[in-house]
């Protein structure tokens, strides 16, 4: 995957989080892999298609994902993920990818977004028909570690 | 600022839908109605009637922009903002063709909202 196209993801994860949740961001590791992180219980996917086809999985554990949507709900502390928690996750995801297709526009790239999708459970398994290579960054945030999974092919090479 | 204008908020997310009343009422806008996709923003314009819509883009059932070109070819009187994550210039050029007074960006600023809508 080319790093242009990571970058296009990358900045806008940086910069939505640090908007919406005004915390400090680092970006951590960056992996190349064949199977999606399934160590997160909260996850949100985003399909693409267009130039670019394949799907964003941006995931999260049960603490990150209580941390933050408290931070955006306001609240002091979440116990539990309820509606308003999980929708909150769901569009800062969202915010992120949408962030995204700008950047991938200036590249020459049109993409159409589906809305996000949330997945709960950590023993879910993806599988990826492709052989493009899935791209996992670990993004560190004041509320905890944010794994950002991009996996797409390019449809204009035949 | 918002003298009591009547307000649609069209949004899938409730977090989104919760976030603009509180900016807009705070602002003086009314708001009369949500919706959750294109098709229930079409349905909940012809019965509300609102001055102004606050439209997202990416929706299930109907996207935004298909949900635009419906209202307005209803009426051209109402004002409609794009109110979306989607920052391509595409979308942003396809979307003041078919008629969208405004486009905002996701994450919004208040300040950013206020000013918008103030100005229709």
């Amino acid at each position: 995957m080319k790093a242009e196209y990571v970058n296009a993801f990358l900045e806008p994860a940086v910069s939505v989080i640090k908007k919406v949740l005004k915390v400090k961001v680092t970006i951590g590791e960056i992996t190349k892999a064949v199977t999606v992180n399934a160590r997160d219980a909260f996850s949100v996917i985003i399909g693409l298609s267009g130039d670019l086809s394949g799907v964003v999985i941006i995931g999260f554990s049960m603490k990150t994902a209580r941390n933050i949507a408290a931070k955006m709900l306001c609240k002091d502390k979440l116990t539990d993920l309820n509606i308003d928690a999980k929708e909150a996750l769901s569009e800062l995801v969202n915010m992120i990818v949408g962030n995204a297709t700008g950047n991938l526009y200036d590249l020459g790239l049109k993409e159409l977004l589906t809305p996000p999708t949330i997945v709960l459970g950590s023993k879910v398994s993806y599988e990826l028909s492709s052989s493009d290579q899935l791209t996992i960054i670990s993004i560190k945030t004041g509320l905890g570690i944010v794994d950002m999974n991009i996996f797409f092919k390019d449809e204009r090479i035949v | 600022m918002g003298t009591g204008k009547s307000v649609l908020i069209v949004d899938d997310s409730s977090f989104i839908r919760n976030s603009l009343k509180t900016i807009l009422e705070n602002a003086e806008f009314n708001i009369v109605g949500f919706a959750k996709d294109g098709l229930e923003a079409v349905s909940k314009y012809k019965e509300l009637k609102p001055d102004i819509i606050a439209l997202d883009v990416i929706m299930p059932n109907m996207d935004g922009i298909q949900a635009l070109r419906i209202i307005k070819s209803i009426s051209d009187e109402v004002k409609i903002v794009m109110v979306t994550s989607v920052s391509a210039i595409d979308k942003i050029v396809e979307s003041k063709n078919a008629g969208a007074s405004n486009y905002i960006v996701k994450p919004f600023e208040e300040e950013k909202v206020i000013s918008v809508f103030s100005r229709l």
